[in-house]
């Protein structure tokens, strides 16, 4: 079942250039589509800028768009505009940010942390707070709950700070989460250890995810389908395991040749980087957004923008060469 | 030949709960030209490690002693102050921190901030320094212009260039890598990384490259140490490391890593590492390794040699458990 379907949306933020000024615009997401099931993890990923953390909060209604849709639940949330309309949308969706340490306030108790939506939202028995809370605190493992419940969040690990937060975001029931680089600030084990975590609750409850990160590797085990963003723009689609070992996007395959694994014979060799550094997205390059980086550009790719199409069955790019081109992915040797 | 000789250094720090055992009996050898990778887990020691080496200690040590033994300079751990600053640090062993992009100056342009070493330390003039600057930005890609900028004017990676052009400006044999590409994007990472393995071949340096990315540490390292709770755990050649590690510490922080390139699932390994104010007795991996036994808790495992390749692990049962 579709949870989510966001279509042709564009966050455009208006900025002022110089006193007396024309407007110019910061088109930070630029027409993106995507949808989204029930027990489903979309991996957005990209570099800083890109754009994916405005898309994800858009899909939130945490940024209003400029233009688009964003069907949830078949509702269009761009329009609306009544309070409990919105309050019931906002107890179905949640968020789950990078920073365990500056998501959870240092004054308050575990317990207030957790109770404080269940307060927002209007859940007026305290025994029933009190059972919600622990039941939250079961759900993320940190047991026993009640020693948690009464911890603040310096006295927890980091992991245990993100399980906090993972609580949060589930307890008001959930539909659709949005997971913004949950586990980037966390070390290797702890990461996998979370990870594994929401893709359990994810099966429990039957979640949808939209998994924010700059790191292909946990996507390629933790999310089913995978979008690539590139200055604004989805550049390639598809399931996430054929995206990663087939890549058809210049762009991604860039992404995957900058990503090493462990590997003692790394030493001896350079990794394939393209030059360049993503576009001002005040003034995005014309045709392809990609085209000043891209080894393979011609005049077709610097003049007319390449649409987003099915390259093979469920697999998308938007590329006028998608399929023909490849970026080798180590070179010469050298060092050591 | 060693450049660097570490032998059972401990950096201990006073807190209210008592000693923290940062580092604590770690001892290793670097050789000219070399790459040692120290990998391990936030809270391990291994940041504290390479400030003991440079000597840039906070005002809580609690203990500070052992042997650093570099390139005929004598014991850096009892060597005076002034000798670390003139003879030591930056024309013999230079660091890159973690997050350098935030260690340039904001208010001073980007060319005297290099200068202003040379100057100190070699007692160049204004124009000679500046001379030399500049070619310390042409040795790490950056160009020219880049000598008049502010470092808000720069993108992280070009001044991540210049925080490791300024590092190389005396000429170390030795550079301290401090996580140096930690809070940049994956691009400008292999970027980076790519620069440092040209350097590396360029001007003969040896790297102590501290990182908690196993990946990473592959792109660089000839050798590898993995360190927890304070020790080194096992240290070997990267081929023995990553190909056929021996401490189960190790092999579960290898299976850890979410792989691109092949399709196996990764592990966590469970628990958390210890509070180094109050260590586990006997190995300190013992509560999360799934081969601990009674001997574990109790008796301590030293390094021990295996094969004839210069590994050494502390492990009562390595080469029999993973």
């Amino acid at each position: 079942m579709t949870v989510l379907r966001v279509s042709d949306l564009r966050i455009w933020y208006p900025v002022q250039k110089g006193i007396f000024s024309r407007l110019g615009y910061v088109k930070a997401v630029d027409g993106v589509s995507f949808t989204l099931n029930e027990r489903e993890t979309l991996a957005l990923v990209g570099e800083s800028g890109s754009g994916k953390t405005t898309l994800g909060r858009a899909t939130l209604g945490l940024i209003k768009p400029t233009a688009g849709q964003i069907i949830f639940d078949g509702r269009d949330l761009t329009k609306i505009t009544d309070k409990t309309q919105l309050m019931e949308f906002r107890r179905k969706t949640a968020m789950i940010f990078q920073d365990p340490f500056s998501s959870l306030s240092p004054t308050f108790p575990v317990f207030r942390i957790l109770e404080e939506p269940l307060i927002i939202h209007g859940v007026k028995s305290k025994e029933e707070r009190v059972n919600m809370v622990y039941r939250a605190l079961e759900l993320v493992k940190l047991q026993p709950v009640e020693l948690f419940a009464a911890k603040y969040p310096h006295m927890l690990s980091g992991g245990q700070r993100q399980r906090v937060a993972i609580a949060r975001a589930l307890i008001l029931g959930p539909k659709y989460v949005v997971a913004d680089e949950p586990v980037s600030m966390l070390d290797a084990s702890v990461r996998v250890e979370i990870l594994y975590l929401l893709r359990e609750l994810q099966e429990k409850l039957g979640l949808a995810f939209l998994y924010i990160t700059h790191d292909i590797a946990t996507a390629k085990y933790f999310s089913h389908k995978i979008a690539v963003m590139y200055a604004g723009k989805i550049v390639e689609y598809g399931e996430t395991r054929e995206v990663l070992r087939n890549p058809i996007h210049p762009y991604t395959q860039a992404l995957i040749s900058a990503l090493p694994d462990p590997d003692p014979k790394n030493r001896f060799r350079m990794m394939v980087v393209i030059k360049g550094e993503p576009p001002n997205l005040m003034n995005p390059p014309s045709g392809c957004r990609f085209h000043p980086r891209c080894p393979f550009a011609n005049e077709k790719c610097s003049t007319e923008e390449p649409l987003l199409r099915e390259v093979n069955e469920g697999h998308f790019a938007a590329c006028h060469y998608a399929g023909e081109v490849f970026i080798k992915e180590t070179t010469t040797t050298a060092a050591s | 030949m060693a450049l660097l000789t570490v032998k059972d250094l401990h950096l201990h720090y006073r807190t209210s709960r008592g000693p923290v055992r940062a580092v604590d009996g770690v001892s290793f050898s670097l050789d000219e030209g070399e790459t040692l990778a120290i990998v391990g887990e936030s809270g391990c020691g291994k940041s504290s490690l390479a400030y003991s080496i440079i000597k840039i200690l906070p005002r809580n040590v609690h203990r500070y002693d052992g042997s650093i033994l570099f390139n005929n300079v004598g014991n850096l751990v009892t060597l005076d102050e002034e000798s670390m600053r003139t003879r030591v640090r930056w024309r013999g062993i230079a660091i890159v921190f973690q997050g350098a992009m935030n260690a340039l100056n904001p208010v001073l342009r980007v060319g005297s901030q290099i200068s202003e070493t040379l100057m100190l330390h070699l007692n160049l003039s204004k124009e000679e320094a500046v001379e030399r600057a500049k070619r310390a930005l042409e040795d790490v890609g950056l160009p020219p212009y880049v000598i008049d900028r502010y470092p808000h004017e720069l993108s992280g990676g070009m001044k991540q260039r210049v925080v490791i052009g300024m590092a190389l400006v005396m000429r170390p044999k030795l550079v301290i890598l401090d996580e140096p590409t930690s809070a940049l994007d994956v691009m400008t990472q292999a970027n980076i990384i790519n620069l440092l393995k040209r350097l590396k071949k360029e001007l003969s340096l040896s790297y102590l490259f501290i990182t908690h990315d196993l990946a990473l540490a592959s792109e660089l390292a000839d050798r590898v140490a993995i360190m927890y709770a304070g020790r080194i755990v096992e240290i070997g050649s990267a081929d023995d490391i990553f190909n056929n590690p021996l401490h189960p510490y190790t092999q579960r922080l290898l299976r850890s890593v979410p792989l691109l390139r092949v399709d196996r699932e990764p592990i966590f390994i469970p628990g958390a590492p210890p509070d180094l104010a109050s260590p586990p007795s006997g190995c300190r991996f013992h509560p999360r390794c799934p081969f601990a036994n009674e001997k574990c808790s109790t008796e301590e495992p030293l390094l021990r040699v295996f094969g004839d390749n210069n590994r050494l692990v502390a492990c009562h049962y390595a080469g029999e458990v993973g």
